[in-house]
């Protein structure tokens, strides 16, 4: 009964997606608020979707859908902002140690300002790879770079952290 | 140095074909220059890894949840409305001759659309709200059981309110309800006919034990829609459903059954252990284990057994033995033993391991993802130089973090499970596929080869359901690599879930609670865990009708298999590893005992045959069929049973641990059959247990039994 496995593939598309969804729409629009919005628009297209040919690749079709959704938003409301400082608000990962927790954070935070010196493009894919973990394949998917271009940007995006990070550790 | 350098970064990502992978690391070996660059951007990688990832915390308002459901609805209730209406069209018709019918016999209602009516009377003469309060009543408890019965009764084809009007109104046909419980529905168009509840839950259901005994309800009935709307809806029992998200399949406790009713018991073995470990989790933790947990076959199964090693060909030896049965005075036990080959770690095979290490977000505390570690480190010291590992990893993508390294390189292997963080939420679906090739790739020959899923049960699937994700499997198990399958944590902890997946790749399920086991699994049983000695291992008995009138088998409950599976070498079963042994009781009744079966009509057409004396020395016939690992087609062993069941007098000695595990395991789920048995039976039993974990036992029995005292 293929309507059955739609509604149950929503729902869990729903359980599994909602949040690395709105984490991932907040760094192009900023607010909650709006990114709630990207991420019910998305839902909704999928709802609308024909499943048949979107069930195989859930997760880079959603992303793609609320990235277009983001960007036209954005566009729209013209605020093309650095992706950047909505993340640093939010608590580094749970279960660790309040030490650990100030340390993490504050591997976030250095993190994220070594990040702001790079170009939009580097910025991007950086928070793809290693907040949203996806392959190079999805990246490729859901910005529309060829995967052998994502490849070269993760290449010189990390080249150009590379000394940063080499005195970090040098200075530990 | 440019044309490597696209290489390098797909190396450093993993995400490098084979080809290139080999070309890239011929170069690495001879030239420094790039060596020194992969070692520094590992490092950015590694930095990154560690310091980016977040916990995904925020979630969408129950709005945008219910627009989205009430969407999805939409769009696919097309094959559903076809059924609403049949239904519909069926009651209103029914509803219809109920009317005719009581014009011509007024006295006489028609029961039908009466108790809807009257349920819809209780509904809106009724409602009582049920007050917050931290810990139900007994009373309260009580009313609540009749909400939610009748709320689950309650009918879900909508009935129009204009075809009530019509019908009289007597007063309701069953007795005056206790302090009248109810719902305030709101009938008619509001009504969604898949949802009973349509956002009434949270009025309705107001305290947390109560919306937690409805979650409960709901989940045993299998509302699945109104689940996930309950669910998403409601944080506060959202955040109760995933302090306590542990997921135990419902199964009905195997019942007696005569022997002339049905002479042939069929099941598959199981080595898993999972149970066990379970049990003692709770116990440890002060609290009685969820009775739906215990699977007493696991239980049995923990302990170690003195049977004899296996002489011939068969990668495995039987044994038998009968024993009076301490709890029910008219049966007799017989215990069915199976012991596998023991095998030297000199002479085991080659290995080819992959680690398939959950690494997501929720693996983050100290008894998940660190402690997991360890227990690696454990396994990798007890490896031979020449084995292999590999390690990939699923947490949002999947990612191969090692590729399989021989083990003479310890510390590369350490320092790739050292630099392992968690973080991300997780796709299993995409890490299996990655593992599974991985291991082909690197597969041995006549060796052991193997991927080894360590999770804590919080396995979302990416792009395919369960369902899908269990086919993955099977299709999987089919290329000769093995999965076994290792829980860790508490919560989140999917135990009925994993243990089908261990069951489909042919692997064992372990459940590793503390260091201990750890050190059960990956040291002293090593090469049970790691080498299959025999597959698809089924056993069928056979019982001589002139001795036995009825059996029960204890446990083995999520194993039965139909009679004509025994022989069907397509059907799914067990595994043996090295040094394993496989435990199972039967509950006899003796001839000439009451029958306490339920008594099934003698056939018409065929009518008993006469008994011969040939077999009356014989109480029953066991046979086993079995697999090499690597070959499709069962051999079968046939192990007759003689001797004089009514004759059984004592309780054997050697049974002794079998049979204590047994009657706590039974206490445990409050099984129908435990007769006498009680704590101190098998504390009594357990007299004079000397080995370590024997004595563990004593002390978790002695556990249980304070707790239920205080329970009371």
């Amino acid at each position: 009964m293929n309507n059955k496995d739609k509604l149950e593939g929503i729902k869990e598309a729903l359980h599994l997606y909602e949040k690395p969804l709105l984490c991932f729409a907040k760094q192009y629009v900023k607010s909650s608020q709006i990114a709630q919005d990207v991420v019910q628009d998305s839902f909704i297209k999928l709802c609308q979707a024909d499943w048949q040919k979107v069930r195989k690749k859930l997760k880079p079709w959603l992303f793609t859908v609320c990235r277009n959704r983001a960007l036209e938003i954005i566009r729209k409301e013209k605020r093309m902002t650095a992706l950047d400082d909505v993340t640093l608000q939010t608590r580094p990962a749970k279960g660790v140690t309040p030490d650990a927790a100030v340390q993490k954070n504050d591997s976030l935070q250095l993190a994220m300002t070594f990040i702001k010196s790079l170009n939009n493009n580097e910025q991007e894919l950086i928070k793809l790879k290693y907040q949203q973990q996806l392959s190079y394949k999805e990246i490729s998917e859901i910005t529309g770079l060829t995967i052998s271009n994502v490849g070269v940007t993760l290449h010189s995006a990390l080249k150009k952290l590379r000394f940063k990070i080499n005195c970090l550790e040098v200075t530990k | 140095m440019n044309k490597y350098d696209e290489l390098l970064i797909q190396y450093l990502h993993g995400e490098i074909s084979d080809a290139d992978k080999a070309i890239f690391e011929k170069e690495l070996e001879t030239n420094t220059e790039l060596q020194k660059e992969l070692e520094e951007l590992q490092n950015v990688d590694a930095f990154l890894s560690e310091s980016l990832p977040i916990d995904f915390e925020e979630s969408l308002p129950p709005q945008s949840h219910a627009k989205i459901l009430e969407t999805a609805r939409k769009k696919t209730e097309k094959s559903r409305s076809l059924w609403f209406y049949i239904s519909r069209a069926a009651v209103v018709s029914a509803a219809c001759y109920a009317v005719v019918f009581s014009w011509f016999l007024p006295e006489k209602e028609s029961t039908f659309s009466l108790n809807s009516k009257a349920k819809l009377n209780k509904m809106t003469e009724y409602n009582l709200e049920l007050k917050d309060a931290p810990v139900a009543e007994y009373e309260e408890l009580e009313i609540l059981e009749e909400a939610v019965e009748d709320f689950i009764a309650m009918p879900t084809v909508e009935m129009d309110v204009k075809e009530q009007s019509s019908l009289t109104a007597p007063p309701p046909p069953s007795p005056a309800p206790p302090i009248g419980v109810g719902l305030t529905g709101t009938v008619g168009k509001d009504m969604e006919p898949s949802s009973k509840f349509a956002g009434n839950i949270q009025r309705e259901f107001k305290s947390a034990p109560a919306k937690l005994k409805l979650y409960k309800k709901l989940k045993q009935e299998k509302y699945d829609d109104d689940l996930f709307f309950l669910q998403e809806s409601d944080k506060q029992i959202q955040t109760m459903i995933e302090n306590s998200n542990e997921a135990y399949d419902h199964f009905v406790e195997n019942d007696f059954i005569n022997v002339s009713d049905e002479a042939l018991s069929t099941f598959s073995i199981d080595v898993d252990t999972a149970s066990y470990s379970n049990v003692r989790r709770f116990l440890n933790r002060g609290q009685m284990p969820p009775k739906g947990s215990i699977r007493i076959e696991e239980m049995i199964n923990y302990f170690k057994y003195d049977y004899d090693t296996p002489k011939g060909e068969a990668p495995f030896a039987v044994n038998l033995a009968l024993s009076k049965c301490p709890w029910n005075e008219k049966a007799k036990l017989v215990r069915i033993g199976l012991k596998g080959q023991e095998i030297e770690r000199s002479e085991r095979p080659k290995a080819n391991l992959v680690f398939l290490l959950d690494v997501s977000g929720s693996m983050n505390s100290q008894n998940k993802l660190p402690f997991l570690k360890k227990s690696m480190k454990l396994l990798l010291n007890n490896l031979n130089e020449e084995d292999k590992v590999a390690i990939v990893v699923y947490a949002g993508a999947s990612g191969l973090v090692l590729p399989s390294t021989a083990c003479s390189e310890r510390g590369t292997i350490m320092s790739a499970l050292d630099r392992l963080s968690a973080g991300g939420s997780t796709n299993g679906g995409a890490g299996i596929d990655l593992a599974y090739r991985t291991a082909i790739g690197n597969f041995i020959e006549d060796g052991i080869n193997r991927v080894i899923l360590c999770t804590d049960g919080d396995f979302n699937v990416g792009n395919t359901s369960h369902s899908g994700l269990v086919e993955q499997i099977q299709k999987n198990a089919k290329t000769g690599v093995f999965l076994s399958v290792l829980g860790f944590g508490m919560g989140n902890y999917k135990d009925s879930r994993l243990e089908k997946l261990a069951n489909k790749g042919n692997g064992i399920y372990g459940y590793i609670d503390n260091y201990d086991e750890a050190k059960k699994l990956f040291v002293d049983q090593i090469n049970g865990s790691l080498l299959t000695i025999a597959k698809d291992v089924k056993i069928q008995v056979e019982f001589n009708p002139q001795q036995v009138a009825s059996y029960r088998l204890v446990g083995y409950e999520n194993r039965k298999l139909n009679k004509q599976d025994f022989n069907d070498d397509k059907k799914d079963a067990g595994e043996i590893g090295s040094g394993h042994t496989v435990t199972a009781l039967y509950e006899l009744i003796p001839v000439g005992s009451e029958v306490v079966a339920p008594k099934v009509d003698e056939l018409k057409y065929q009518p008993k045959s006469q008994e011969s004396d040939k077999f009356i020395g014989e109480i029953m016939n066991v046979k086993v069929r079995y697999k090499k690992p690597d070959e499709d087609k069962s051999k079968l062993l046939q192990f007759p049973l003689k001797g004089d069941l009514k004759a059984v007098g004592k309780v054997s000695e050697e049974m002794k641990l079998a049979t204590s595990v047994a009657t706590f395991g039974m206490i445990l789920r409050d099984s129908k059959y435990k007769g006498t048995a009680d704590y101190d039976m098998v504390l009594k039993l357990a007299e004079g247990f000397s080995r370590a974990e024997e004595k563990e036992f004593v002390e978790l029995v002695n556990k249980a039994k304070r707790l239920s005292i205080m329970n009371k």
